[in-house]
């Protein structure tokens, strides 16, 4: 009797589905990369002039998987498209942005139709897995050095993989539309 | 007596306030943070008992610490910290004249500016940890 069964147990087994991984949510996987960029001005400086940045750039990196690439404007120290890629370049990024700036506030933008306000997510399935995603948002920042506040509005567009690390991000700053916020 | 022990003083913290930025050694900012609060009580203290040549050595003290707040923030190029610390120098400097033309008006209300200048960069760069310590804000 047990010759018999046992064959169809392991039918039965090997036909088992491996348990499925959960569906990406590109909103908590674009909140979540908002929440930890807000986050890079959350450090502090030692009695002795040290600035103590790296847990929270390292906080910010985890979110990336190893040969990520994090792309952005051209800034005072370089023209044009700007490339960091894999974790040390990503760091990089990360903690130049934190040294700069202090009071973050990032939001995604709301549209608001039939008085139903919303942060739009706009997400699709690549052919080769995990999910893409993209959101307006405003940049709201102080300079830390001359303390000026400025709001920008910009775009990000990510690229996540299967376990949810972004394999690129592309973030996009319209400067003519920056706007310096009385304080 | 007094006011010669109150000049020498004066001239004590000043030299040391030049030798410490020329070295470029800076102390750890808690240190200066910790003598500015007595520096200050004290200068109340001697103003309100029309102690000027004290009050004046006080408001020198003070100058000097102040600039030591001032090369603390000076890497950092953080205006608003150079500005709290570079005005209250100028204030120190104020109330420590005043005390030694013994004009109490006019110390008293740098002494009160001074509190304020304190009070402004505190909220911008001083952050208060649930056991009670202080820590600084970029």
């Amino acid at each position: 009797m047990i010759h018999t069964i046992a064959p169809l147990f392991l039918f039965l087994f090997l036909q088992t589905p491996a348990p499925a991984q959960p569906a990406l949510q590109p909103e908590l996987l674009v909140d979540q990369w908002f929440i930890r960029l807000n986050a890079l001005d959350d450090w502090y400086i030692t009695v002795n002039g040290k600035e103590e940045t790296d847990a929270v750039v390292d906080k910010f990196a985890d979110l990336y998987s190893k040969d990520a690439f994090h792309e952005v404007q051209p800034n005072e120290n370089q023209l044009g498209h700007v490339i960091f890629h894999g974790p040390e370049g990503i760091k990089k990024w990360a903690t130049d942005f934190a040294k700069k700036h202090v009071h973050l506030a990032y939001r995604i933008d709301f549209m608001t139709r039939d008085e139903k306000p919303t942060q739009l997510f706009y997400s699709t399935k690549p052919p080769w897995g995990g999910l893409a995603a993209a959101v307006e948002f405003s940049a709201v920042y102080t300079n830390r050095e001359d303390r000026k506040r400025f709001m920008i509005p910009g775009s990000a567009f990510f690229v996540f993989d299967q376990s949810g690390k972004i394999q690129r991000v592309r973030i996009y700053m319209l400067n003519d539309e920056a706007e310096e916020i009385e304080q | 007596m007094n006011s010669n022990r109150a000049l020498a003083m004066i001239a004590i913290s000043a030299v040391a306030a030049v030798a410490l930025s020329a070295l470029g050694q800076n102390r750890p900012y808690d240190q200066v943070m910790k003598e500015v609060g007595p520096t200050y009580a004290n200068l109340k203290k001697n103003l309100d008992a029309s102690a000027f040549p004290a009050a004046a050595q006080d408001a020198a003290k003070l100058e000097s610490l102040f600039k030591e707040t001032e090369n603390f923030w000076t890497p950092f190029k953080t205006k608003d910290a150079l500005d709290f610390a570079k005005n209250a120098q100028a204030l120190a400097q104020t109330a420590s004249a005043a005390a030694r033309d013994n004009n109490a008006q006019k110390a008293q209300g740098a002494y009160n500016a001074l509190g304020k200048a304190c009070k402004g960069c505190h909220d911008s760069h001083r952050e208060a940890m649930p056991d009670k310590s202080f820590k600084i804000k970029p």
